[in-house]
């Protein structure tokens, strides 16, 4: 992966550059003067609920509801209704003064069981790795946050930027890494596609190459691919997919077989019965 | 001299038959269709090759001949099209429809047809799942069924390995007489021809009128249920005695016991397994060009089938499909040369074409090569429209 | 012969709003739905969504599921549950699947809001008892409240399988990560965010290539894509017992299908779809789409579909003035242009004018 894909997209969690574009960052004057929203939502989804969370209204989403929400780091007291409100737990309470060697970090958190307070935690960075112990020092559980759970986790203040989260219970002790493995290329000849039927890709191949089918329903007839229970609806995409390679041809020249009712199976007693209701 | 041109015009199962029976016959052909091999009727139908729904004489000699031509071409084709031979029968409803039943048989056994009736017992028999209450039925020794499209596809194949040619996916616009031969108008290009046969089904008319001709073949639907994969109801095909009235409409004064939707819509029970153990369950028969389903004629269907099949109450339906099959005023196809030397006709068999398939095709390649006919023609003539 | 003046098949977040819109004006609605309470998709969805203030945002979708019924009910919206519609016929007469029998009604306006079907991913073991769509599994651990497995594969990095990888962690499982063959993460960042910093590693650039296991997932393997042709020696093996695939959903349009709609090719959406006007109505007049069977977006976008479908078949059936009718329109479109806004909405919003214009 090159250095410049970097970010959200790539990582999984956005950097520090796109969390100042998008949202802006309180200066070291305003986290020392105590707590404070941070907010990562860096792209530009429609989505404000955190606007209408704060009581002093100091977050900012505005119109069109893409816009990325921007705080007025000043105004806000570090309450942490924005914090439980957001959809997509992208906002979380920094404490730079909560001691002289400890900070706090307020994160939702959306697992069973809670911690308990006064244990002590592993605290974990967002890419979800070890940065340090923590000790859970608030639990605000409120039926008004509709189970976002906020938690408070004391950790040593230079970790206050990494810790975002903390290890949840019953996760595995290390994410295990993958073992190398020894694969094949393409999709072999005797591969499954069509389930109802147990037609393999090498004999829609055979299909098309052999009996110049070219279309879904050509395939259908010629080896019975989604003539089964599930009329395809399993597997017609599959043929497409297959098709397209054999053919050349594109999607949106591949059209799905013709659709027959009943399109959900019924019995034959099931048709036998009813018919128009007279009222 | 050089080889006759020959082109067949309509992939289906009689244009395949056709087609390979002629370029057996030494013939240059070509196959042309506006869709695919089998787009049309002869994949919305079912896969009957029976004696035993058709009257007695020619039209029985005819399928039994085409019969002995099936298995033949199961061996030298290179495609299995499923075709077995298991029998099949005719179940009766009620005592009157057996003494109507012992008359048919009699005229079948005479023409040298193996059939027999039988009893209740002998019907329980055989097919244990036949609701109690039938009085018996007529076995047909002889009869079969096969996997229509796969026949189609067969013979295409095979007309490939004797050297012809498909043109597939490329509509007929146009046929134009010249030099005592055709020029055959299409989408890609003019086509030229000493010989065509119009194989067209249902759409035989279009091609008829193209060269001045009036073909009296008109669209008549038929709608078919599918189950989905279960125990064999039936072994073999089995068709209520009755269908032979929906078919013909020559029940005269005997009227079944249906419903008003069976009557209007010629509903009949035709039960065909397939190589899938999936089963076939028809029929009907009335004339429009839809090819859709119509819930009403499902509901009938499915009615008629558990009548006779109480059984079937608890197995599914996975879809309902219809096909337009090409009906001609006296149920007999057209199998003719036309009054445009070179301009030859193999349409009309409505529900009949795969069965008869083989055999138009092997009558089509002797009378175009000038050849005593195995049959007479005079009964599948076009002239006989022309009065 | 029964009949009402709309019959709606299928009771998920587009076919409920649609009743409650028809069933203000007065109109005679039926409600059809296949499961044994409507909502469709959204009893799933344990997650807040996203969204404007005024209009559910923040809300869980079972919430919002739960509020829809409510005023289903109030307005005593005729609904039939365990019912199947299995056709739809000539002159809009619909075939229902309901208490061992298929019932017929015939309808003035038909609105088909059947959702999306999950794609499937062909690989080597892909029929192993352990393979399933993602959205099954979100239905086995929300639903029914049994975890599928204990380790997890997730294949596909869209909101489907981001949010399905967080809700198999709330229920208890591991995801051993998330396969995605495009280069970046399609999800919403906010998610993948989630997911990530609970331990979840994504595999960027890479696929599936095989499950493995004796009668059922016991290992799958990936590898690295070159020109989405799988890198020989970038095999990388993990023990899971489930494989989640999320390919992406497509339309569920047979019943549009089967009465001749004439349908079009959006990728954006999710493949073939039925074409539509900018009032739901598909070529077949009386016929309407709404939801994800008139283009894969979501429960929010679905939900004012069906409100834009309910309103225009309540006009054309003259329980709504002109003047009312297009108030209401531009109220919902109006909505519906917001929710897809910004670059995750923009192309779904191109297509959709492209569909609404006949430019499809």
């Amino acid at each position: 992966m090159t250095v410049e894909q970097r970010g959200l997209v790539y990582d999984g969690f956005p950097s520090f550059e796109e969390i100042r574009e998008a949202n802006g960052r309180p200066s070291a004057e305003r986290l020392a003067k105590g707590p404070v929203a941070v907010c990562e939502c860096v792209q530009q989804i429609p989505c404000n609920p955190c606007e209408g969370s704060c009581m002093k209204g100091c977050i900012h989403v505005g119109k069109p509801i893409t816009n990325t929400p921007r705080i007025d780091f000043d105004r806000c007291v570090g309450c942490g209704l924005c914090a439980a409100a957001c959809s997509g737990l992208a906002i979380f309470i920094i404490n730079m003064a909560y001691s002289e060697t400890e900070a706090t970090v307020t994160f939702p958190f959306e697992y069973l069981p809670l911690p308990e307070v006064g244990s002590r935690v592993q605290a974990l960075s967002r890419a979800g790795e070890y940065v340090c112990m923590g000790e859970v020092v608030r639990i605000q559980d409120i039926p008004k946050n509709d189970h976002t759970v906020l938690v408070t986790v004391a950790v040593p203040g230079e970790f206050a930027d990494d810790v975002r989260t903390m290890k949840r219970a019953g996760a595995p002790l290390l994410p295990a890494s993958p073992r190398a493995a020894e694969g094949k290329e393409s999709l072999p000849d005797d591969v499954l596609v069509c389930r109802c039927e147990e037609v393999t890709a090498g004999e829609i191949r055979r299909a098309v190459r052999r009996y110049g089918a070219g279309t879904v329903t050509e395939v259908k007839r010629r080896v019975r691919a989604g003539m089964g229970l599930c009329q395809g609806r399993s597997c017609s995409k599959l043929t497409m997919k297959i098709l397209a390679e054999e053919t050349g041809k594109r999607p949106d020249e591949l059209e799905p077989a013709t659709s027959r009712p009943p399109v959900r199976p019924a019995t034959f007693g099931e048709l036998a019965k009813g018919g128009h209701m007279d009222e | 001299m050089s080889r006759k041109k020959i082109a067949v015009i309509g992939a289906g199962v009689i244009g395949c038959s056709v087609a390979y029976y002629n370029a057996k016959e030494g013939a240059e052909v070509t196959l042309i269709d506006a869709g695919d091999i089998a787009d049309h009727t002869s994949s919305r139908c079912d896969g009957n090759v029976l004696v035993s729904d058709k009257e007695p004489g020619y039209d029985a000699g005819l399928t039994a001949r085409s019969q002995e031509l099936l298995d033949e071409l199961s061996r030298e084709l290179d495609y299995d099209f499923e075709w077995e031979r298991r029998g099949s029968m005719l179940v009766m409803e009620n005592e009157l429809e057996m003494e109507m039943g012992k008359g048919l048989c009699r005229r079948f056994t005479d023409t040298g047809i193996r059939c027999h009736m039988m009893d209740r017992k002998e019907l329980k028999e055989r097919e244990p799942y036949v609701a109690d209450d039938l009085p018996g039925g007529m076995w047909f020794d002889d009869d079969g069924c096969l996997y229509p499209m796969g026949l189609c596809y067969g013979l295409a194949d095979g007309l490939k390995r004797l050297g012809g040619t498909l043109s597939l996916h490329n509509a007929v616009t146009g046929i134009r007489c010249e030099n005592g031969g055709f020029v055959i108008r299409t989408q890609a290009g003019e086509i030229r021809a000493d010989v065509v046969v119009n194989c067209g089904g249902v759409r035989a008319p279009e091609l008829g009128r193209m060269v001045g001709l009036a073909i009296p073949i008109r669209a008549r639907q038929g709608q078919i249920l599918v189950s989905e994969q279960s125990f064999k109801v039936a072994r073999q095909k089995v068709m209520e005695f009755g269908y032979m009235m929906a078919k013909f409409q020559n029940g005269g004064e005997y009227k079944r016991p249906v419903t008003e939707d069976m009557e209007k819509y010629g509903v009949a029970l035709v039960y065909e397994p397939t190589g899938g153990d999936n089963f076939l369950l028809g029929s009907s028969r009335y004339f429009t060009e839809d090819l859709h389903a119509e819930i009403d004629v499902m509901r009938a269907i499915a009615q008629r089938g558990i009548r006779f099949f109480p059984v079937m109450e608890h197995i599914k339906v996975i879809r309902a499909y219809a096909g337009i099959r090409p009906f001609t005023p006296d149920h007999m196809p057209i199998v003719s040369d036309t009054e445009i030397p070179g301009y030859y006709i193999a349409a009309g068999h409505e529900g009949d074409g795969v069965g008869m398939s083989a055999i138009t095709g092997l009558l089509m390649s002797q009378l175009i090569a000038g050849k005593k006919t195995e049959f007479d023609m005079a009964p599948l003539s076009f002239r006989r429209f022309l009065q | 012969m029964a009949r009402r003046e709309v019959v709606i098949c299928g009771g998920g977040p587009a076919g409920l709003a649609a009743s409650i819109e028809l069933a203000r004006t007065g109109a005679k609605v039926l409600l059809v739905d296949e499961n044994r309470r409507p909502g469709g998709q959204l009893f799933k969805q344990i997650h807040k969504f996203f969204g404007s203030r005024e209009h559910n945002a923040g809300v869980r979708g079972v919430d919002i599921g739960k509020k829809l019924l409510a005023e289903t009910e109030a307005l005593g919206v005729e609904v039939w549950l365990n019912s199947s519609v299995t056709g739809v016929f000539a002159d809009k007469r619909v075939a229902v699947l309901r208490e061992g029998e298929t019932r017929v009604v015939e309808a003035e306006k038909v609105l088909i809001c059947t959702g999306g079907a999950e794609n499937s991913l062909n690989f080597e073991g892909w029929t192993l008892p352990g393979v399933m769509g993602a959205g099954a599994a979100q239905t086995m651990i929300n639903v029914n409240r049994v975890l599928p497995g204990r380790r997890v594969l997730m294949v596909g990095s869209g909101n489907v399988g981001v949010i399905v990888t967080y809700q198999l962690l709330q229920a208890g499982a591991e995801v051993a990560g998330i396969v995605e063959a495009a280069p970046k993460i399609g999800a919403y960042g906010v998610h993948a965010a989630k997911v990530r910093r609970a331990g979840v590693p994504f595999y960027l650039g890479h696929t599936i290539i095989r499950a493995e296991g004796s009668g059922k997932v016991e290992r799958a393997v990936i590898a690295a894509l070159d020109n989405w042709k799988p890198i020989p020696g970038t095999e990388k093996e993990f023990d899971v017992d489930v494989v989640c695939i999320a390919a992406g959903l497509r339309p569920t349009s047979d019943l549009a299908r089967m009465c001749g709609v004439r349908h079009v090719f959006v990728p954006e959406l999710g493949g073939w779809m039925p074409e539509h006007d900018d009032g739901m109505e598909t070529s077949v007049p009386g016929i309407y789409v709404a939801g994800d069977t008139a283009g894969v977006e979501e429960a929010s976008t679905a939900m004012d579909e069906g409100r834009l479908a309910g309103i225009m078949m309540a006009y054309r059936l003259g329980h709504l003035t002109e003047r009312e009718m297009r108030e209401k329109k531009e109220e919902v479109s109006g909505r519906l242009s917001a929710l897809r806004l910004g670059p995750f909405g923009e192309r779904r919003m191109n297509a959709k004018r492209r569909i609404t214009e006949g430019r499809a």
